[in-house]
């Protein structure tokens, strides 16, 4: 195999084995053999955390495990990234804004969703949890969103959802913006459509899909 | 008399631990209280908890530091004898110290109703309302095998108009049994909406003060996140505290994502959160009954979701049973169940979980069923297992090798063939102890099959379900549920949201 082939495997080994030492070490590896960083991390990193992502996906690896590995997947694209001319840096997928609402301390969820996205594409901000709604909206603002997601686990702190959705609205921004929502509290379509949500998702790898499905749409429009 | 409950027996429940190992682990949840703490998401109950003798770090929200000597002071104040009120008395749950009697009920709080379309053989979901309350509250008052009466649907639906659903919700359930009406839970509004709840308790008891002494319902805690009271958690406790109702209090981590991995460590961390609520309720509120609930909760690593219950759920229940029932002499309660999924999923699981809880003596059992939603043909098949559960305990003392058990002189007067048994006196005064099933098929094979071989949960739990929809309990006064009804408006009027 050559060289340049190991080196891409080493990477994409390292991030499923979550072994951030291999990681580190594959990438200076390829800086060092004047490896392309964008196919060091579309062939190399990614390839990996997309074999974990389907791991995932089938049920055959623990969510920590996933984590783990978008999380070396993250520290060593960012090694890679300084190399790269801002111009040349991948365009993300799509950007996403994703907390949990004001009120729900959970965060388990979003956790799941952050790394599931970061694994597959996106680029994630995750602002966390009893985020009111104003947070939602400045940090999707600051970074250019092209997703906003809310999550609530409680029955309770649904109606923060809602709240969301009407704030968007109430402020010219709801088309700017996809809006989904889930949580362990999530009541399905109804609920959904109600609050003006573009869709909803109860699952991480559902929730993934339906992402793609929507800025797929979004750009085609 | 009342009815509720089945004597435990004596001996022969499933212990786990030796008293040194329950010392260890005792140890363990004092020094989490000491070096931990409990994150509190309200400061008005972190001042509670500084007044009591905890050092609070309000930038942070946690309780740290809490004393071990406060603790067992505060926690030895709560009653070891206590009364869950029926509103007919014949239904009044006693507790006489823990591991004495065992009660039964189902549990859910599902915030969706599934229908079964015949037509298109699939389920239609709905958002639940305290008419569904209503609905299943009248079903389980008429099935003698439940003790208690606890909510199986969430008044979801008038919550998600922003209306107060636990207010809507208690009232269906004061109105729709003569039994325990079970949980009062979180709400949104701080703690108004549990003081126009204490205003409906009071109408159907007959005063403040009757509600005191008879209480109708207690407060039970979510207990998603680690070592942690979140701000609904808290406004519930202040509630608690304040109008004297009973608590089930759970403080606990769900392993393997939010706590740890094996069950001894979960527990203490369980174990330090029911010490720190029931020594909070106690120093503020002496002598109002708590039950700890026995929960050591666990996630499905493979999916991060709350899973059928495992033997880290399991071992930590009987880990917490005895710490409770041995070490501070209360009793306990569980709510460990299974998710929402096909119904002969949710039989399987529900069925090999609760009995073990059944044989680790835990005090009041309450079959959580269907989680998000719910199909109320979990309802016989629920009564189902707290029948074969009660049949079980209630029939132990057969076991025991007296004279009258052993019957020698029988056996020896029938001898061998024991052609005579089958009508002698001996037998016929204790076929009771052959009960029947609450709805099984009991048909033989052939002719179930001739009958089509139709599935037990599928089938003939949805028949026996018509049967039991009939059921209505005794009215509350007329003057006493337009009361209650003005109560609820009104709430619905001050407490609206967005």
């Amino acid at each position: 195999m050559a060289d340049k082939e190991k080196i891409l495997e080493k990477l994409a080994e390292a991030v499923v084995n979550f072994d951030e030492t291999a990681a580190m070490a594959a990438v200076d590896e390829a800086i060092g053999a004047g490896i392309d960083p964008v196919e060091a991390i579309t062939k190399g990193l990614s390839a990996g955390i997309k074999k974990v992502g389907d791991k995932f996906g089938r049920g055959e690896t623990p969510l920590p495990f996933l984590m783990l590995s978008a999380q070396v997947m993250e520290k060593a694209s960012a090694k890679l990234q300084e190399k790269i001319p801002k111009e040349q840096v991948p365009e993300p997928l799509a950007t996403m804004v994703l907390g949990t609402v004001e009120g729900d301390i959970h965060n388990l969820g979003t956790n799941i969703v952050t790394a599931l996205f970061s694994a597959s594409g996106f680029k994630m901000y995750n602002i966390g949890v009893d985020q009111p709604v104003e947070n939602f909206i400045r940090k999707a603002e600051e970074v250019k969103a092209d997703i906003i997601g809310a999550s609530a686990l409680m029955s309770n702190t649904l109606q923060q959802q809602k709240f969301l959705g009407d704030a968007l609205k109430k402020r010219g921004l709801r088309d700017k913006y996809i809006y989904m929502v889930g949580g362990g509290a999530f009541p399905g379509e109804e609920w959904c459509s109600e609050i003006g949500a573009d869709d909803y998702a109860t699952d991480g790898i559902i929730a993934l899909d339906k992402a793609k499905k929507l800025i797929e749409n979004k750009k085609k429009h | 008399m009342p009815k509720p409950g089945v004597t435990l027996p004596t001996h022969g429940l499933w212990k786990l631990l030796y008293k040194e190992e329950l010392d260890v682990i005792d140890a363990a949840a004092y020094e989490i209280l000491r070096d931990v703490g409990v994150f509190v998401d309200d400061a008005e109950l972190l001042k509670m908890a500084e007044k009591m003798g905890c050092s609070v770090d309000y930038e942070k929200k946690v309780v740290t530091g809490i004393p071990e000597y406060m603790v067992k002071e505060n926690v030895a104040k709560a009653p070891r004898t206590f009364l869950l009120a029926g509103r007919d008395p014949e239904w009044d749950v006693v507790i006489e110290g823990p591991g004495r009697k065992q009660f039964w009920a189902p549990e859910s709080g599902a915030t969706d109703r599934l229908e079964w379309d015949e037509g298109k053989m699939a389920y239609v979901r709905k958002r639940a309302s305290s008419k569904d309350t209503l609905y299943a509250a009248k079903i389980v008052d008429g099935i003698d095998e439940f003790d208690l009466n606890l909510y199986l649907y969430d008044a979801a639906e008038e919550g998600q108009r922003g209306l107060p659903s636990e207010l809507n919700k208690m009232n269906a359930m004061l109105q729709g049994t003569v039994k325990w009406a079970g949980h009062l839970c979180t709400t949104v509004s701080d703690i108004k909406e549990h003081d126009y709840v204490a205003r409906l308790g009071a109408e159907v008891a007959g005063g403040a003060e009757e509600l005191r002494k008879r209480p109708l319902f207690w407060t039970v805690y979510n207990y998603i996140g680690t070592l942690q009271l979140n701000r609904y958690n808290s406004w519930l406790l202040r509630a608690a505290i304040k109008h004297h109702f009973p608590i089930m209090p759970a403080v606990t981590a769900a392993a393997p994502l939010q706590g740890p991995a094996m069950a001894a460590g979960n527990t203490a961390i369980s174990h330090a959160g029911v010490l720190f609520m029931i020594a909070l309720q106690q120093f503020y509120d002496p002598g109002t009954a708590a039950a700890a609930n026995n929960i050591v909760f666990n996630l499905d690593p493979m999916t991060g979701r709350g899973t059928a219950l495992s033997p880290h759920f399991m071992l930590g229940s009987c880990a917490m049973n005895q710490l409770w029932h041995e070490l501070y002499g209360l009793p306990t309660a569980q709510y460990g169940g299974t998710f929402a999924a096909s119904l002969d999923q949710q039989a399987f699981n529900l069925s090999r979980w609760m009995a073990l809880q059944m044989a680790m003596g835990t005090d009041l059992i309450f079959i959580q069923c269907g989680g998000e939603a719910l199909d109320p043909a979990l309802i016989p098949i629920s009564a189902e297992i707290a029948k074969g559960c009660r049949d079980f305990m209630s029939s132990f003392d057969q076991i025991s090798p007296t004279p009258e058990n052993l019957a020698l002189d029988v056996i020896k007067e029938v001898g061998a063939k024991g052609e005579k048994w089958i009508t002698h006196k001996y037998n016929l005064d204790r076929l009771s102890m052959f009960p029947q099933p609450f709805c099984l098929d009991t048909s033989a094979f052939d002719a179930w099959l001739k009958d089509g071989g139709p599935s037990w949960v599928y089938v003939r739990c949805r028949d026996k379900l018509k049967e039991l929809e009939k059921h209505e309990p005794k009215p509350l006064p007329k003057d006493v549920v337009e009361r209650m009804n003005a109560i609820v408006k009104e709430g619905n009027e001050n407490l609206k949201v967005g």
